[in-house]
């Protein structure tokens, strides 16, 4: 029974150490380990080979997730900025009135975003057979003369489809920079808001109709 | 931020010119540049950009805040990519050209954009230059607070 004493005080500290080890497990805690230098005949030693293991693998599983979770994240915040790129860079085309079709054009305007623009505008205006369109840019801060100038190349090739086409919603610096650019602005017209094009628009097509 | 705290964006496709565009003008406002030219610094990094979507493959463009002893503060922008080099340079700030000359008329549906790209840079921007990199190249844009007096 004397042998017995030191041995039993042992494994009540080694079970102790076990418990510890659980209750950190329970708390998402897998940083800690039991010691590995265990004799091969304790009696502890394949339970403790075997508690190592398992926190082990509780550890990559924990790792793994949070790897998962912040792809997850990732992913989540590039199609955020996506969609906003995606609101950004449409050029809705309406039907505001029958024949009539609008474009509005709001935020940054870059030469891609000119180039796709036109190329959607003049699109519609071949599908739809429309008489006449207003881009409308008071959503449109600044404009580069580049931009400007081909702007005006657009409402003269929707002319040269056959459809009248207005520019509206102008702010003072940009009427300043396409007079600055010495391009040639005869043959274009503007109205000073979106409302004013389609009440111009709207009457003309009633008088034709009525004679 | 000071003495450049860079902001770096990979550019792999034309819609990666939206967030590098959108950081440019946050960046401008938040050091006092009046929100004319931050548009204006905006177009120009969308520009650079796009450029390196379509012409450079791959690669990167840099925000840099930088002070000038005469000019005040002003951002740079740095558009790196493994593309070829420009053949002439002024030529591709000409708009309506690329750098080999003259867009054609026919091909000019087809490219999405109106090469007047670079130009607007220029406009924008109160330096402007480029160099060959070990793998591609490089061009730099710098526009000040205080805009200098154009050549």
């Amino acid at each position: 029974m004397a042998n017995d004493e030191p041995l039993s005080t042992d494994l009540h500290a080694k079970i102790e150490d076990l418990f510890r080890i659980v209750t950190e497990i329970g708390r998402g805690d897998y940083s800690t380990r039991l010691p590995a230098d265990l004799p091969a005949d304790h009696v502890l030693h394949r339970l403790y080979a075997g508690v190592n293991e398992m926190v082990e693998s509780l550890a990559a599983q924990d790792q793994r997730n949070v790897d998962y979770q912040r792809e997850l994240e990732d992913k989540l915040a590039t199609i955020d900025q996506q969609r906003a790129a995606i609101r950004e860079l449409s050029t809705p085309i309406m039907e505001v009135w029958d024949g009539i079709l609008c474009l509005p054009v709001v935020g940054i305007m870059d030469s891609v975003r000119s180039a796709d623009m036109t190329d959607a505008l003049l699109r519609a205006v071949v599908a739809t057979r429309a008489r006449c369109t207003i881009i409308d840019i008071t959503g449109i801060e600044v404009m580069d003369t580049g931009t400007a100038d081909h702007f005006l190349r657009m409402a003269k090739a929707v002319q040269l489809l056959g459809a009248a086409c207005v520019l509206t919603g102008l702010n003072p610096q940009i009427a300043q920079t396409l007079v600055h650019m010495g391009v040639e602005l005869e043959g274009l017209v503007t109205h000073r808001s979106l409302r004013d094009a389609l009440q111009h628009f709207v009457v003309q097509r009633h008088a034709g109709r009525q004679r | 931020m000071e003495g450049g705290a860079a902001r770096r964006h990979l550019v792999q496709h034309v819609i990666d010119a939206f967030a590098a565009r959108r950081a440019a003008r946050e960046l401008a406002s938040e050091i006092g540049f009046d929100p004319r030219a931050c548009v204006e610094i905006a177009i120009a990094t969308s520009e650079l950009a796009v450029n390196i979507a379509k012409y450079g493959v791959r690669g990167h463009v840099t925000l840099e805040i930088v002070d000038h002893p005469r000019y005040g503060p002003g951002i740079s922008i740095t558009a790196s990519d493994c593309g070829p080099p420009f053949h002439d340079f002024e030529m591709a700030k000409r708009d309506g050209c690329d750098d080999a000359g003259p867009l054609d008329p026919v091909e000019f549906f087809n490219r999405h954009g109106l090469g007047t790209g670079l130009g607007a840079v220029s406009r924008f921007t109160d330096e402007l230059g480029w160099e060959p990199t070990a793998d591609g190249k490089l061009v730099r844009a710098v526009r000040y607070k205080n805009r200098p007096p154009r050549a």
